[in-house]
């Protein structure tokens, strides 16, 4: 989905062919890419409807710039700068706002909400891309992601979700490695802590 | 458990766990049984994580969502080259006019009192307020940080500062006042400033070398009250709610006193 080189086509090629004009190429960009964007989004926001809007404005965003990508650093790691600045932003106006949190508790995980396995928080629970539905353990990962600070959670959401390394996190959100190392370490700490009170580790 | 050496941070074992660390515990988890709990602990969180973080999915219509967003936007880029194609166009029309009737007032009102008042015309390479040369109350310029200046909007104007000596003199400021605002296109700006203007309070008008706009505005303290409410009526903002406002008490004791806007308008680099 987001290798970035489906059907033998790099994003790169893609976008060269974009900036000479061919503007229809950017929905092979949106295709590759956008679920993981989404998940990106979800991961810091934990909204879908925030997600959702946060990824439409990354890539209209994307598309208006993409023209001055110089292709210093690969594509996605740009869009995720590009996203993750989006999502922090809609957290910070969410908290301006008054929001008391940027995700209901009551709300359903997007993708889930036919499913008729019940469980205690958010709501209902299954994974309908693997078909099989969270275990305890993960669904108290889900529960205490919640509670933890967001900037531990982009930092987890970057590492866990693409693998990147501590650098490219850095490169990402703008910050020092010592400080993905720090809140990474952090964030994991957190959630183990909250796990093993609940006999879950 | 180990207890031969001290056993690392929780920080330092999840860095190494992520093979991102430049120490190597391997020998210490080895025999560390505390040391190999966390770890334990650390690959079960790694991999509900990784689960849980791949496992929400977007609505079904938020690709097509996405695909119509961008083309708007894309579709407005022409729009956008029309629209200030007519106003680049209304701009020099209307700059043309008001050059003409502004010189006219300057030279009938500099042969009142306002001759004295020489503006600096000193070329400067970084934008800047212009000064009062001859007040005796006279606020130096300062120059535009380059934090602030990669903070200014690309579009319109907005208040972006006052002078930070001026900022110092409050008592002052309620006599006169100092403004910046940025602009990608000045001539626009000046424009709207001269719409809701009445040109006839201009003096010291200018270009500068670098672009920018430099205007003093002499108003009673009521008028200014009234105009400054009429141009934030009409959503431009002429005085920042951070900055301090022209005092309405000070106005409503001396209504008639006269107050001196000092504005410029800078290009956006």
């Amino acid at each position: 989905m987001s290798s970035g080189n489906d059907n033998g086509v790099s994003d790169n090629e893609i976008i060269e062919d974009f900036k000479k004009g061919n503007l229809e190429v950017f929905s092979q960009l949106v295709e590759r890419h956008y679920v993981k964007a989404y998940q990106i989004a979800y991961g810091i926001l934990r909204s879908n409807e925030d997600a959702e809007e946060v990824v439409q404005d990354s890539f209209a965003k994307i598309h208006r710039v993409l023209n001055d990508f110089r292709g210093d650093s690969r594509f996605t790691t740009w869009m995720y700068r590009i996203v993750t600045n989006y999502a922090k932003n809609r957290y910070r106006w969410n908290k301006r706002r008054g929001s008391k949190q940027n995700f209901s508790i009551d709300a359903p995980v997007p993708g889930k909400e036919d499913s008729n396995l019940s469980f205690d928080l958010p709501g209902k629970e299954m994974n309908p891309q693997r078909g099989t539905s969270f275990n305890e353990l993960e669904k108290g990962v889900y529960k205490h992601l919640d509670a933890i600070s967001p900037l531990y959670r982009e930092v987890l959401v970057l590492r866990n979700l693409e693998g990147y390394s501590y650098e490219v996190i850095a490169t990402i959100l703008d910050c020092k490695i010592g400080t993905v190392k720090s809140r990474i370490a952090r964030g994991r700490e957190e959630l183990r802590k909250r796990l093993r009170n609940e006999d879950l580790i | 458990m180990s207890l031969d050496k001290k056993c690392p941070e929780f920080e330092e074992l999840s860095s190494w766990y992520d093979k991102q660390s430049e120490q190597d515990y391997t020998e210490h988890v080895n025999s560390c049984d505390d040391c190999q709990s966390v770890i334990e602990d650390l690959k079960k969180i790694d991999s509900g994580l990784s689960n849980v973080l791949s496992s929400p999915i977007p609505s079904e219509g938020l690709k097509e969502k996405i695909l119509s967003t961008s083309k708007e936007e894309s579709s407005k880029e022409p729009i956008r080259f029309m629209s200030h194609l007519l106003k680049l166009v209304a701009i020099l029309t209307t700059a043309f006019v008001l050059n003409y009737l502004v010189n006219k007032q300057d030279d009938i009102t500099n042969s009142d009192n306002l001759a004295e008042q020489k503006v600096s015309t000193d070329s400067k390479s970084v934008p800047v307020m212009s000064s009062i040369s001859n007040s005796p109350d006279k606020i130096e310029s300062a120059p535009i940080s380059e934090s602030l200046k990669s903070e200014m909007p690309t579009k319109g104007f907005q208040l972006v500062g006052i002078n930070a000596q001026a900022e110092t003199q409050v008592e002052h400021l309620k006599d006169q006042v100092k403004h910046v605002w940025v602009s990608e296109d000045v001539n626009w700006a000046v424009e709207l400033l001269s719409k809701n203007l009445h040109t006839l309070h201009f003096s010291d008008k200018h270009f500068d070398n670098a672009g920018s706009f430099h205007v003093k505005i002499q108003l009673s303290q009521k008028e200014l009250i009234e105009k400054v409410n009429l141009l934030s009526s009409k959503g431009l903002s002429l005085v920042s709610p951070d900055l301090p406002q022209p005092d309405s008490t000070l106005a409503s004791k001396t209504p008639d006193k006269l107050v001196t806007y000092e504005i410029s308008i800078i290009k956006k680099q």
